[in-house]
């Protein structure tokens, strides 16, 4: 407990605010408080001492020894692997509630099993590819989340699959290789993820699963389209994706907590805009127009992102039907829809771009409409702020458009900038006369 | 909940054995049991994250021409690649099929890594399983330097001995002019 914590309860004690009692009592709940939580900062050193001592392994291994007979080699290959499962096994009959031991030991079995594999590919020169090698060494480390409930091993086995996903999809020579085993891999985790979302949404690991789930799918959906799939789908999956995102962070188990930790309202509301801001460009349709012939229906429903589109945005509908029922809205958010705006305007005006990028300014402007009335309602600076953020950045985007002529762009901006003006004035006179009342 | 966590785990270790077992235990019997072919090469040295630096070979005897279109050469994935020897000794490719062979022909599961389609023939560029040869790093470049030299020379040969049981193959070494790579690099270390 604080020094100054406890003089202030004294202060309290000698203004007689609080009894002698009470202060005692608030002391010690605050005492029993710091012995129920597990002491951080050496579960911290020790999962960093085990990762590091990990990769040392690793690149040790990956040296070559070159001068060991066969026969030394395999018992090397086998040695770190023996002192990994020994360590976990101590653990196991040992330290079950001990979460620097467990983590450790986790983290030392996960690359023990890397190293492994290596050396013996090694000694036997086994060319085997990258993907292969990573599929192999997720698959018999997953378990250890589950029996060690080790969040470290659950952190890097989704790095680990995410670069499985990459191997496979992106740096991939033959174009028509689809990560598919990406989404089984990544169901084998949500069990030990949900565990989090029921019981311990405080917990730091819950907040850093999220951010690199997030990260992970965001990265890993695009290698799910081949070199047929054209691009306006993949921008489409991508804008369905960050709308399911943005209604995820909007759930009740995410809007409650910190902004910094609800990464799927972040990336969300950030990818949605980007793409939108794109898309508002009259090339980035006039483009797709000339390079595709628009008469080919068949190639356009061809593409398997637009599925993929549909199958997400179908998630999206999901969420929004059940969600926000459930939620108690000020006012109706339509940032989530843009996923189904963008897929309509696709459909109905592909072959008129420029009724499409109308369309496309127009809801940009209605999604920073909301977001100032919004700010304005709740008295959030930062949210009315962000809707002004969205208008300007459009302004300079159009600043730069040639298609739109001087005198209509000079009063786009005035019109942005008084409003500005406007709506903080309005903001700040709104506090004030709060607090004087 | 403690013994079954515990059960758990120590089928999750035997399992961790098994993988990395099988490995070894598959590669020994092609090296006790299989035959071995020397495969002229063209090394060169890239590098794995895990597993170090190597160096990948590509093998001159890798294309296959086919004339016909129903041996479903035509198509990628794996095929099997038949072998014999030529009148130097060297690895040469005797056919290659999409069906299992029988056993008792010397043969090496390969894929087909690009199809060069003509008119009624197609040229079938082939990826064996055994492209990498692992050295110690130091060594590694080395040996790409020697092998370059030694290329240089026209009179100079390098192969990779190739053992293979079953359509499974492991490297045993690989050579400059009969001379074990990692021997070649000692002696331009230590030269007399």
């Amino acid at each position: 407990m604080r020094k100054s914590f406890v003089k202030e309860l004294q202060e309290l004690v000698g203004a007689n605010i609080i009894t002698p009692v009470t202060a005692q009592e608030i002391a010690d709940y605050y005492k029993q408080r710091e012995k129920d939580r597990p002491n951080r900062f050496s579960a911290v050193v020790n999962i960093l001492g085990a990762l590091l001592v990990s990769i040392g392994i690793v690149l040790v291994v990956a040296h070559n020894w070159d001068e060991l007979r066969r026969t030394a080699k395999t018992f090397f290959a086998f040695l770190p692997l023996v002192t990994g499962q020994g360590l976990c096994l101590y653990v196991l009959l040992k330290k079950k509630n001990n979460i620097a031991w467990r983590e450790a030991a986790g983290v030392i079995l996960f690359f023990a099993v890397a190293c492994s594999i290596s050396l013996i590919s090694q000694t036997y020169h086994i060319s085997g590819t990258m993907s292969g090698f990573l599929l192999t060494w997720m698959l018999l480390t997953i378990p250890l989340v589950y029996i060690l409930s080790s969040s470290v091993v659950a952190l890097l086995y989704i790095a680990g699959i995410t670069w499985y996903a990459c191997d496979t999809g992106y740096f991939n020579y033959s174009d028509n290789v689809v990560p598919f085993y990406y989404l089984l891999l990544l169901t084998l985790v949500i069990p030990h993820y949900y565990s989090y979302v029921t019981h311990k949404k405080e917990s730091n690991f819950f907040h850093l699963l999220n951010w690199l789930l997030v990260l992970s799918v965001t990265i890993v959906l695009g290698s799910f389209g081949t070199g047929q799939d054209r691009s306006e789908w993949v921008f489409a999956g991508y804008l369905a994706l960050f709308s399911v995102f943005y209604l995820l962070g909007r759930l009740e188990n995410f809007s409650n907590q910190k902004l910094s930790t609800n990464p799927f309202l972040i990336i969300g509301t950030l990818g949605i805009i980007f793409i939108l801001m794109f898309r508002s460009f009259d090339s980035s349709w006039t483009g797709a127009f000339r390079y595709s012939d628009i008469n080919n229906r068949a190639s356009m429903y061809a593409s398997r992102f637009l599925y993929i589109t549909i199958a997400i945005l179908t998630v999206a509908a999901w969420l929004m039907l059940s969600g926000y029922r459930a939620a108690k809205n000020i006012i109706f958010d339509p940032t989530g829809f843009s996923g189904f705006v963008l897929l309509l305007l696709l459909l109905a005006f592909r072959s008129m771009p420029h009724i499409a990028v109308l369309f496309i300014n127009l809801w940009i402007l209605f999604l920073a409409v909301f977001f100032i009335r919004k700010g304005a309602l709740q008295d959030h600076l930062g949210i009315l702020n962000f809707g002004l953020l969205i208008i300007a950045t459009l302004a300079i985007l159009r600043f730069f458009d040639d298609d739109i002529p001087f005198i209509w762009r000079g009063f786009f901006f005035l019109i942005t900038g008084a409003g500005f003006f406007a709506a903080n004035y309005m903001m700040v006179k709104k506090r004030k006369a709060i607090t004087k009342n | 909940m403690k013994r079954f966590a515990i059960g758990a785990f120590v089928i999750i270790a035997i399992i961790q054995w098994f993988v990395p077992g099988k490995m070894i235990w598959d590669k020994e019997a092609v090296l006790r049991k299989g035959k071995t072919f020397n495969f002229r090469t063209e090394p060169v040295d890239p590098l794995h994250p895990f597993k170090g630096r190597y160096i990948a070979l590509s093998f001159k005897e890798n294309e296959f021409t086919t004339t016909s279109p129903d041996s479903g050469l035509f198509h990628y994935g794996e095929a099997y690649v038949l072998l014999e020897k030529d009148n130097d000794g060297f690895a040469k490719i005797k056919n290659v099929v999409k069906e299992k062979p029988d056993a008792a022909l010397d043969y090496v599961t390969a894929s087909i890594s690009y199809i060069d389609r003509k008119k009624d023939t197609a040229i079938v560029h082939l990826q064996y399983p055994f492209e990498v040869f692992y050295m110690d790093e130091y060594k590694a470049p080395k040996a790409e330097t020697a092998y370059r030299e030694s290329t240089r020379d026209s009179t100079q040969r390098t192969y990779a001995i190739v053992s293979i049981l079953n359509g499974d193959a492991v490297i045993k070494d690989v050579m400059i002019n009969d001379q074990p790579i990692r021997q070649v690099i000692m002696q331009m270390n230590h030269p007399e």
